[in-house]
């Protein structure tokens, strides 16, 4: 089941000597430091979206599409804004410079570029609500955290694609997570994959941990890592959802966990949330994201 | 083995005697579907879910056992997790716990095993069957081709209630 160690070693080597590496848009990389600053205005984030015209245009498409079924159409994009709210804005801005920029990744039999974005965008919106029920100041990286946490699938996808359907066969052969298969195939992870692209676009150490570690919490860490652990218990929720690239069943409710306990001690208000309020919570953002990526879908159809 | 190979045999008989029989009242039809499928596999929970496609969603159909976690709500009542997985992928799911902790595991009554298999019929997905153990290592490859082949017969009931539905219906209507 195993790949040589010299294959691995020359897989991550390859990582290393990819010169063509696609680069991080200007406007995502002012849009997050802005969103991370404590007020927020819409006349702001227009100023930043405003140097990119085809986002723009994908902005106005999106609100005048008949998801919002608006009376008459829009043409400012500072109106826009405001119909759509921050999460539309920040996953849109996101969504359509990580499609534009791994625009040669395509559908094929394993590798679900919908379900992708669905697991990307749901943990996004779950680790953004219950870190606003946590009151954790930082919810809005979390958001961004959320979008971004699993971009190791993708460079994975574009430079070793081979290896991804690999993976994915080793995976639903032996009945393994898509994780396990990763380490088993690359000794490489898309965690680790996900980490060198966000060291090369200089994302901050934040993301950059969260990338890293959005599959490991541990107790120490909850206190000290707040982003990662929302990211952490959004990601199982979403997984456990059927949101999940994974070939094998997921069969473990964090809520059963002793880490959950922990998690719960840290953050009180989470208690609130008993199984079937939990159910809901999740259920709704889970919907939203669902039905977010459909209509990102149909714009595009629409092209 | 997982599963009781003499009885195979006389489940897949009662399966389709119920696919002959006759009934009159919408849903009756599952009504033994828990017992046949227990004879054969050791599990705790089951649901049927039939796939409606106007809605676009997995309707609960019949449900046996009483789900207490989150993973088995979700799975056994909400027709997402797992069971949305199957319906999407069109591809059985199966996981098994390794045999240590087995006491323990069914003293919980946590859920050690799960298999779940797609209805299809005519290449159009009809619904999904899932199943549940609190014994560990009941699901394996074997077991789920086992448990697919019931997933065919069960299909056939599926459109059976549709059809005892739509003639309950017209009768109404006339």
């Amino acid at each position: 089941m195993n790949s040589s160690v010299n294959e691995q070693l020359d897989i991550r080597k390859e990582l290393e000597a990819v010169t063509d590496l696609p680069t991080l848009p200007h406007v995502i990389v002012q849009l997050m430091s802005y969103l991370d600053e404590p007020d927020v205005e819409f006349k702001r984030i227009a100023q930043i979206i405003q140097e990119d015209p085809p986002l723009v245009a994908q902005m106005l498409k999106i609100v005048n599409s008949g998801f919002y079924g608006l009376p008459n159409s829009i043409d400012d994009l500072h109106q826009a804004l405001v119909i759509l709210g921050l999460d539309e804005i920040q996953t849109i801005v996101f969504a359509d410079s990580v499609y534009s920029i791994f625009y040669n990744i395509h559908e094929n039999d394993f590798f679900d570029y919908q379900l992708f974005w669905q697991h990307s965008i749901g943990t996004a919106r779950l680790g953004y609500a219950l870190a606003s029920l946590a009151n954790l100041p930082q919810k809005r990286t979390v958001y961004t955290a959320g979008l971004l946490h699993d971009i190791g699938r993708l460079v994975i996808q574009l430079y070793f694609p081979e290896h991804y359907r690999h993976i994915f066969a080793i995976a639903h052969e032996h009945q393994l997570d898509l994780l396990t298969a990763e380490v088993s195939h690359l000794n490489f992870t898309h965690t680790e994959a996900g980490y060198w692209i966000a060291e090369k676009w200089n994302l901050p150490d934040t993301l950059k941990d969260v990338i890293l570690n959005h599959h490991n919490l541990d107790e120490e860490t909850i206190t000290t890592n707040p982003i990662n652990t929302f990211i952490y218990i959004a990601n199982e929720f979403a997984r456990l959802w059927g949101n999940t690239l994974e070939v094998t069943p997921v069969t473990i409710s964090i809520e059963n966990t002793e880490l959950w306990h922990h998690i719960t001690d840290t953050y009180p208000s989470l208690k609130s949330l008993q199984v079937k309020d939990l159910i809901q919570f999740v259920d709704l953002r889970m919907e939203e994201a669902d039905a977010f990526v459909q209509k990102l879908k149909q714009t595009r159809t629409d092209e | 083995m997982a599963y009781n190979r003499q009885h195979v045999f006389s489940a897949i008989m009662e399966l389709h005697r119920l696919i002959q029989k006759k009934h009159d009242y919408f849903d009756a039809v599952y009504e033994r579907i828990p017992a046949i499928l227990r004879s054969v596999f050791p599990i705790d929970l089951l649901s049927v879910y039939e796939f409606d496609y106007e809605s676009h969603t997995l309707l609960l159909r019949y449900n046996f056992g009483s789900p207490n976690s989150m993973m088995e709500i979700i799975n056994f009542l909400s027709g997402k997790g797992n069971v949305r997985r199957i319906a999407t992928l069109h591809r059985p799911l199966w996981y098994s716990s390794p045999l240590h902790g087995v006491k323990k595991a069914i003293q919980k009554k946590e859920v050690n095993s799960l298999g779940g298999v797609p209805i299809i019929m005519n290449g159009f997905l009809t619904g999904v069957i899932i199943c549940g153990s609190y014994e560990p290592q009941v699901f394996s490859r074997k077991e789920i081709v086992l448990l697919d082949l019931f997933g065919g017969l069960i299909g056939q009931l599926l459109i059976k209630n549709q059809w005892i539905d739509s003639k309950v219906r017209t009768h109404i209507n006339l």
